[in-house]
């Protein structure tokens, strides 16, 4: 017999479909998985391998977008949500780990991760800093 | 009297020029230059193969003669770039005599070169920086590269000629550089159990030198029109005996306000 948090991961989730559904979710979110055909990181051809995460989470913006919080990723249960390893994969000898952020005008924005939270046990909450830094202007 | 000289190649009264003439330092400039002649001579071989990092250790649009500071141009002025600037004051050459004086600046030199991650990304490029380093000690030791022509002056000509075209008016000394990488901001990892000054940093490659030129300082000149207050003529005579009008040596001293 599961917990009340088990029990409850699946609706939760399905709530947060909803709210994909009903438009209020305007950006997706992408593991990226760099692989590098020189057997180091940002050596030699690479290919990407992106994951995303859904049901879209919330993302709310800081510093004029340098800087995101993206909460609402719904932890691993028996047929959906996530583990840390799969939102913050294992660092590769050849691969690099970087976060995709599409905007709802089909933009493509790139982050690392420099935090996250796994306390709650509705949800993971990441902190995501921009990889491009076009400031100042 | 004419005011105008110049100072190593810089003209002063700075001349009027158009709305859009860059006012560049031309010692900067020819530094420039040069050192990204050296880089790319001694680097591009290798950073050809080196993909996907840049291939050309300094581009031709890649080149600043001003100090980045605190401004961070991942983007609008993507590395590689090569930045020199003068640092700190200039001043009179203790050495400077009653009839050349000569100015000593130190100029920092910055160039940036691609993002590494760090662990699992810096095996294959940790001894780049060092390699332009040492191109740049050999580079103003030789003063000159085979193939290095700089505006009129053909390729192999010497560095201090080709500032104004007198060796007498410009040299320079590399100080030495430092070897080390750029952050926008501390890197640190969010992976879960690692600690807050992290495992994984993605950092710019970076050398951070000095140069020091010398350049002559161009007084203002007397015009033989303008100036002239008096002129002693006398003669010598080389024969003694008889008067030969031909046979006299005239000199004339002029002098100048």
């Amino acid at each position: 017999m599961g917990t009340v948090v088990d029990d409850n991961l699946p609706t939760l989730n399905d709530g947060r479909q909803l709210l994909v559904d009903f438009g209020l979710r305007k950006y997706r979110v992408f593991v990226r998985v760099r692989t590098y055909a020189g057997g180091e990181v940002r050596l030699g051809t690479y290919a990407d391998v992106d994951t995303e995460i859904t049901p879209r989470p919330k993302v709310v913006e800081f510093m004029n977008s340098t800087e995101l919080r993206v909460s609402g990723i719904t932890p691993d249960f028996t047929v959906g949500g996530y583990t840390l390893a799969d939102i913050n994969p294992t660092a590769l000898v050849d691969a690099e780990v970087f976060y995709v952020v599409r905007n709802a005008d089909g933009s493509d924005s790139i982050y690392e991760l420099y935090d996250l939270d796994s306390s709650g046990v509705f949800g993971i909450e990441l902190r995501l800093r921009a990889l491009d830094r076009p400031l100042p202007r | 009297m004419d005011d105008a000289s110049s100072i190593g190649a810089q003209a002063v009264p700075l001349a009027a020029g158009t709305l859009a003439d860059p006012t560049d330092d031309p010692t900067a400039t020819i530094l420039l230059a040069y050192c990204r002649h050296w880089l790319r001579y001694a680097l591009n071989d290798r950073l050809a193969v080196q993909v996907p990092l840049a291939a050309d250790a300094v581009p031709e649009d890649r080149v600043f003669g001003w100090n980045p500071e605190g401004t961070w141009v991942r983007d609008e002025v993507a590395p590689p770039a090569l930045y020199i600037w003068q640092d700190g004051r200039s001043k009179m050459s203790p050495m400077c005599t009653m009839v050349r004086s000569y100015i000593e600046r130190t100029w920092s030199l910055l160039w940036v070169f691609g993002e590494v991650q760090i662990p699992n990304g810096m095996a294959a490029r940790a001894g780049l920086v060092n390699a332009a380093d040492a191109a740049l000690h050999r580079a103003f030791f030789e003063l000159s590269h085979s193939t290095f022509s700089y505006e009129t002056h053909p390729a192999g000509s010497s560095l201090r000629i080709c500032l104004t075209g007198d060796p007498d008016d410009f040299n320079a000394e590399y100080l030495g550089g430092e070897v080390g990488m750029l952050s926008p901001i501390p890197g640190r990892s969010g992976r879960a159990g690692d600690s807050g000054d992290g495992r994984i940093q993605r950092s710019f490659l970076a050398l951070k030198g000095a140069v020091i030129t010398m350049e002559r300082v161009g007084l203002a000149t007397q015009t033989i029109e303008d100036d002239e207050l008096a002129d002693t003529t006398f003669d010598i005579r080389a024969n003694t005996e008889t008067l030969d009008p031909a046979d006299l040596a005239d000199f004339m001293s002029r002098s100048l306000t």
